[in-house]
């Protein structure tokens, strides 16, 4: 796409505006509609300082909510690659099973904590359970959409070279597969960040979607404003590495990037 | 033919099957009734549920199970109604203007990266419990998918041809846009409407689940803690079945666009 180089420096500027933005309507509604009881910016940059500092309130419930992504998203995705390359390879089981896998991707599956909660109780287990819940499915979609996707002809060069099945999975199906997989792998990632933040809002003894209800209870509205902010960071971090990745390998395959 | 006809055999005895396990445990014990009830069980206490004066008035508080539905229900057409009045023109707004499109592109990209609902005890604290703090947050997690569908929709339409077919038939930019774009644009901008609806289902169920007093949401949880096991799962399994009745038939709408422009 050809653009003027004014342009280009216009939309950098209006980049930047918008979280300046953001901070400017805050910093307005916060001084004029008192009944929206919404901190200043300057106070709640304080408490979130606070927070993180030397044994802040913030840091153990980090911690909390951090372990449970990591260990549930990791099981999502251990898991989610395993169910998708059987479904990809193989056909009968794929076209039975693909409604379920799609179905129970779209069902809200806030509705099924309580089972959770039934099997694993009260602690970090059931967000754990939960956060795997959420994230294996896209995982288990795009991998076993991509699989079911290589070219033919690529595994008929294969077999003309007398490729091992190591040697073919080497070199055709973990490159042609990878865009689509690392895809998936960022949607798992954040599904798996809400399914356990949903957990720890809805019955909870820590993390920060509890500290979250907490502060509701109590109406500490600086709190809240402080553990969106972290999780949005956390959140976008995290994307943004993988749209990194993505970027490279679409161009590799001379693809184009997701716009979106 | 007759393979299809095998799958879907094969997928109904797998829920058949999956539905009679269940039931098994629940009967045998093995699992306590206070956590598993029969699958039996459920569906009955289903069907009484929406016959009047069928569930425990106690638990409700005089309101059935077919009274939080449509609530839950209403909250959801709201939500998705509102998110395609705004989501679709802004949609246009992005295609028509590409320098803010360009802006806020990063933003929109991270959009769904957020646990949105993160955000909920913000709007209770600003909207108060209840309907409208329900609404809005199914509104705002479905919006998003619409705006950056609409928009892609209309950037994919081919440039080169589709315009001047319309200008050799000197039609007006208004129903070159209405004729032409609109129809090209229609799969994707299908395919937004398509997640804005899932998303207002979970964005508003989400919600009812984790802080509010009515619907299917707050049925669930509120049965949990009250160990009305059963009430409990039969409202788990009414959420299940709508949510799968529209996606399937919002999928099956969305295959069939994208077949019909494929030809």
């Amino acid at each position: 796409m050809t653009m003027s180089k004014g342009n280009g420096v216009l939309i950098k500027l209006g980049v930047v505006a918008v979280p300046i933005l953001i901070l400017l309507v805050w910093q307005v509604s916060s001084n004029l509609f008192s009944y929206l009881f919404l901190p200043t910016p300057l106070k709640t940059f304080s408490v979130l300082k606070a927070g993180l500092g030397w044994s802040g309130w913030l840091l153990s419930d980090l911690k909390d909510t951090l372990i449970e992504l990591a260990v549930g998203y990791l099981f999502a995705v251990v898991l989610g690659l395993a169910a998708g390359f059987v479904l990809g390879v193989n056909r009968l089981l794929r076209e039975v099973a693909e409604p379920f896998v799609l179905n129970i991707y779209a069902i809200p599956k806030v509705t099924l904590f309580p089972i959770f909660l039934f099997i694993f109780g009260l602690g970090m287990e059931s967000k754990i359970a939960f956060g795997f819940f959420h994230g294996i499915f896209p995982i288990i979609i795009l991998t076993m959409g991509a699989i079911k996707d290589i070219k033919n002809i690529y595994l008929k060069v294969g077999r003309s070279f007398r490729l091992n099945p190591l040697q073919v999975f080497k070199e055709i199906v973990f490159p042609s597969t990878l865009p689509s997989v690392m895809t998936g792998l960022r949607l798992g990632f954040n599904l798996s960040f809400i399914g356990v933040i949903l957990g720890e809002m809805a019955a909870s003894k820590s993390g920060l979607g509890y500290a979250l209800m907490k502060s509701e209870g109590a109406f500490y509205m600086e709190k809240i404003i402080c553990i969106v902010g972290v999780l949005a960071v956390i959140a976008i971090a995290i994307n943004y590495l993988y749209y990194a990745v993505e970027g490279r390998l679409g161009r590799a395959h001379g693809r184009q990037g997701l716009q979106y | 033919m007759k393979r299809a006809r095998k799958i879907t055999i094969a997928r109904w005895s797998v829920l058949v099957g999956c539905a009679g396990c269940l039931e098994m445990i629940a009967r045998t014990g093995v699992i306590r009734r206070s956590t598993l009830a029969p699958v039996s069980e459920i569906v009955l206490t289903l069907w009484k549920s929406f016959l009047p004066g069928g569930i425990q008035a106690r638990l409700l508080n005089d309101s059935s199970m077919a009274a939080n539905f449509f609530m839950t229900f209403g909250e959801i057409l709201l939500s998705f109604s509102f998110a395609v009045l705004i989501g679709f023109p802004v949609g246009i707004l992005l295609w028509k203007c590409k320098t803010l499109a360009r802006i806020l592109s990063p933003y929109l990209v991270s959009y769904y990266a957020i646990p949105v609902f993160a955000l909920y005890p913000i709007i209770v604290g600003v909207f108060g419990i209840g309907l409208l703090s329900i609404t809005f947050m199914g509104w705002l997690f479905a919006i998003v998918a619409i705006i950056i569908n609409t928009a892609t929709g209309f950037d994919e339409v081919d440039k080169r041809i589709y315009p001047k077919v319309g200008k050799s038939l000197r039609l007006s930019r208004w129903r070159i846009f209405l004729w032409i774009y609109v129809p090209a644009a229609t799969p994707y901008i299908f395919t937004g409407l398509k997640l804005g609806f899932i998303y207002s289902i979970i964005g508003v169920i989400a919600s009812e689940f984790i802080l509010s007093t009515k619907g299917l949401g707050h049925l669930v949880r509120f049965s949990y803690s009250a160990f009305e096991t059963e009430i409990m799962y039969a409202s788990m399994v009414l959420i299940v079945i709508m949510a799968v009745l529209v996606n399937s038939v919002l999928m099956r709408i969305e295959a069939w666009l994208y077949g019909r422009q494929a030809k």
